[in-house]
């Protein structure tokens, strides 16, 4: 492979990351905090990029599509934990993963009752709808700006955990929630507001995402899969280790279906395979 | 846990439970064919049950190992190596226990709540190996047909309905039975001790990981059966069989049917099989309304329909626990 | 005479917080009542904790019985004869009082792992329950949730939990926490008598039982062994007072 095509996956590599960054993040903060495997978490990417292509196609604004894909994302997330999760928080572990299975279940088969079976391809904004020369080969300036949208929300996300009141609650309460509700702090409103947050993030992913993904029936089961494997590899508790765990596993993604296209989505797998060997809190978990 | 009680009312039950089960093929096709997708199922669910249900440990892997037997026996039959029946049952055998060996070494190092997350990549590992470099053996998504019924004996075939009914029945009768005996025995106390309070248990001198490793091969073996019966069943296996997405089923199935319950898997498969059935007729957004289901039963009905059953029995008899 | 618990040197840290420091004690297997006393957050329980194997020490030593035993998990050090009890009741919610002995008693049996005959066969076991609850007065409880039990009687389950396997060391965490007075008479009794060719190592916030129980005690303070020695040297030991305050019997 020449170096210019190379580079220009390796970009696409980045870029897909940033996506399941912001897929990942609210995936790893709510196992984190809460210890729930959040299935539907996909479901909420998916419906959150369709409405926002329902609402494109009404008002031809591409802000105001991502604006509505997270806010159905974070509409979802909010009547998920109220109405099912805060019944079972305490039960087996397992009525919460199963409950979010189901879940998962009704938003792809309402999917399909809305938007049909169908694939839908959105058009990148009109304002963005270039490319720029990069090593002498042209490259979409939309997978630029995704990659520049991830850094962002990183960097917001880091923000908020480390420098605001409000982060730092979200964090004493992944430490140790008993001491946390002794100290006063709000539990219940803390899981409510870290489960919109996370479904917020994968309902803008999912729209912001649907230009180099397009949006299809079965993309959630695609990317809670991919979400999945990457907290097994980052392991939880680091918001930087998640943000790496990302990038890695983009990389490996897209570099693995140019290299060895008979292995496609192989690579990421045994990944996950080889780090358990090795490491099995995650690359960047802690212990215990 | 279980009580055997042998009083008449058992024996009673019991009698009329098996002439229902003997006399299915009295009714017409369609009713024996789903009879006996419903006694595989129950044998899936069963393995589920056993993991979850009574060792606590949540897999989403359960799918590997039935799709894995499932492609072995189409494999084996389709290609003509290997035709005795019971040869092809032990080769399932062996490779369900070589996969769950493996796997399971690796899995049962994390913690709990990982645990699901790893069985499920595993799982999809497996799945993308039958799907890409073995495509030439596993026919990738278009799946493997023509997959012919065995014959257990130089007469006894089973490629009528009520044949192969009669030979899924009691292969499942021997697997129930196995069930039986294991979770009356100490090991399946102890499973259960460890589903409950593993902390207590490591306390108490119990290696909980050579339990847990055990019950998840035994599990595994469960899931093949059912998995390679299904083969003969269908005369046809895709990839979706060993998708996650069968896993999450499996589970969602032993929900309704009551976890942890001896009769759970047979009640939940029963349930599954007919609404299943029933709502398909009318509309094709089945996975949806099993998802809604399932969500009622786990707010409203916590026992499932074992639970239910059982509360009923109790009210019935005015019984207190 | 045989060592039966001997810990050298044992440190243990949570990153900068060290809740055992230079901890170095040793049990001989003819002693019987060691009572361990110091006040919240001395480390009592991590102390047991690392000697259950719960706990792996940061540096250090723990040897049972003559044997290293610093890297075995949990449940091997108990087949070498140790076990414990809980200070938080730690019971299995979901079974009768039987199961819940049954389980205790079947652990160090052959059938640990028989998969085909029914528990119910294992006569042997059922005797050795029955024995122990008629002891310990709980037999026409026998067949009752746990959970229908009172606190008290949870405790004493808890006690026979630990009993059950025929250690020969065993840790107490706390067996007479939230008993009424008359209850934890009656356990300091049972330990007594029940218990007389055991060694034990007690932990106790009372002071009347422990100095009643002890033959020797050890006083923790912030990780670390303040003293060691028979109860009237305690008595009489400056720097416990210092430590406690005048709250000594």
């Amino acid at each position: 492979m020449e170096l210019p095509v190379a580079f220009a996956q390796i970009l696409n590599g980045i870029a897909f990351g940033m996506l399941l960054f912001l897929l990942a993040a609210g995936l790893s903060l709510m196992f984190g905090l809460m210890g729930i495997v959040n299935l539907a978490h996909g479901a909420y990417f998916m419906v959150g990029g369709y409405v926002g292509l329902t609402v494109l196609e009404a008002t031809d604004s591409f802000l105001l599509g991502i604006a509505a894909g997270a806010a159905a994302g974070a509409l979802l997330g909010f009547l998920t934990e109220r109405f099912f999760m805060r019944r079972v928080y305490g039960l087996h572990g397992h009525e919460s993963i199963l409950l979010t299975f189901a879940l998962s279940l009704i938003l792809s088969d309402f999917s399909l009752f809305l938007w049909t079976g169908t694939p839908r391809w959105v058009q990148a904004p009109p304002f963005l709808d270039m490319s720029f020369r990069i090593l002498g080969n042209p490259y979409p300036a939309y997978r630029l700006a995704i990659i520049v949208i991830g850094a962002i929300v990183f960097a917001g996300l880091y923000w908020f955990q480390e420098r605001t009141l409000w982060g730092a609650t979200v964090r004493a309460g992944v430490d140790d929630k008993e001491m946390a509700t002794g100290l006063g702090i709000n539990i219940p409103l803390v899981f409510t507001m870290v489960f919109c947050l996370g479904a917020f993030l994968a309902g803008f992913g999912g729209f912001v995402g649907s230009p180099i993904l397009g949006l299809h029936i079965g993309l959630d089961i695609e990317v809670i899969m991919l979400a999945l494997a990457v907290v097994i590899v980052g392991g939880i508790g680091s918001l930087t280790g998640c943000l790496v765990t990302c990038l890695l596993m983009g990389l490996s993604d897209t570099l693995g279906k140019v290299l060895w296209p008979s292995y496609a989505s192989l690579t990421i797998y045994l990944v996950v395979v080889i780090v358990l060997l090795v490491k099995p809190e995650g690359l960047f978990g802690k212990r215990g | 846990m279980e009580r055997a009680s042998y009083g008449w009312k058992s024996i009673l039950a019991a009698v009329i439970f098996a002439a229902i089960v003997l006399a299915v093929p009295l009714l017409p096709d369609y009713a024996v064919t789903l009879a006996t997708s419903i006694v595989i199922y129950s044998v899936y669910v069963t393995s589920a049950n056993l993991l979850t249900g009574y060792t606590g440990l949540v897999s989403l892997g359960q799918g590997m190992f039935w799709g894995s037997a499932a492609y072995v026996v189409a494999i084996l039959t389709t290609r003509g190596l290997v035709t005795n029946v019971y040869l092809i049952g032990l080769i399932c055998l062996v490779t369900v226990l070589v996969l769950s060996a493996f796997f399971g070494a690796l899995a049962l190092r994390v913690k709990r709540l990982y645990f699901m997350i790893v069985t499920f990549a595993f799982g999809h590992v497996v799945w993308c190996i039958a799907m890409y470099p073995m495509q030439s053996i596993t026919y990738g998504y278009d799946g493997i047909k023509d997959i012919a019924r065995p014959s257990l004996a130089p007469s006894l075939s089973t490629t009528s309905s009520a044949g192969f009914y009669y030979f899924v029945v009691a292969v499942a009768a021997i697997c129930f039975c196995g069930m039986r005996f294991l979770i009356n025995s100490p090991f399946g106390h102890a499973l259960v001790g460890i589903r409950d309070n593993e902390h207590r248990m490591t306390a108490l001198g119990y290696n909980t990981f050579l339990y847990k490793y055990i019950s998840y091969m035994l599990s595994a073996v469960f899931s093949g059966v059912a998995g390679a019966l299904f083969a003969y069943f269908n005369g046809y296996v895709n990839p979706a069989e060993l998708h996650w997405l069968w896993s999450g089923d499996a589970l969602m199935i032993m929900f309704i049917g009551g976890v942890g319950s001896f009769w759970g898997p047979l009640w939940g498969s029963l349930a599954y099989t007919g609404l299943r059935y029933w709502i398909s007729s009318y509309t094709m957004y089945w996975f949806g309304i099993e998802g809604i289901i399932f969500i009622c039963v786990v707010l409203f009905f916590r026992g499932g329909i074992a639970g239910f059953v059982s509360g009923l029995q109790a009210r019935l008899t005015w019984q207190k626990r | 005479m045989a060592e039966a618990l001997k810990l050298d040197k044992v440190y243990k840290n949570f990153g900068a917080l060290q809740v055992a420091r230079d901890v170095t004690l040793s049990i001989s297997a003819e002693e019987r009542r060691v009572v361990i006393i110091g006040p919240n957050g001395a480390g009592k329980t991590t102390l047991f904790n690392l000697i259950s194997g719960e706990l792996p020490v940061s540096e250090g030593a723990v040897h049972l019985f003559g044997r290293d035993v610093t890297r075995m998990p949990c449940y091997r050090r108990t087949r070498l004869g140790l076990a414990r009890t809980f200070q938080v009741t730690d019971l299995f919610p979901f079974f009768t009082l039987m199961e819940n002995l049954l389980l205790a008693l079947q652990a160090h049996d052959a059938c640990a792992y028989q998969m085909l005959r029914p528990l119910r066969s294992y006569t042997h076991l059922y005797k050795k329950a029955e024995k122990l609850l008629k002891e310990m007065k709980l037999w026409e409880k026998r067949d009752f949730s746990i959970t229908a039990l009172s606190h008290g009687e949870m405790r004493v389950v808890e006690l026979m939990l630990g009993i059950a396997g025929g250690p020969k060391i065993l840790l107490l965490d706390e067996p007479t926490a939230g008993l009424t007075r008359s209850e934890a008479v009656w356990l300091v009794n049972m330990i007594q008598h029940l218990l007389k060719d055991v060694t034990l190592l007690i932990i106790e916030h009372d002071m009347q039982i422990a100095f009643t129980l002890a033959e020797r005690i050890i006083v923790l303070h912030q990780g670390a062994i303040v003293a060691d020695g028979r109860p009237d040297e305690i008595r009489g030991n400056a720097r416990v007072k210092e430590i406690y305050l005048g709250t000594m019997a």
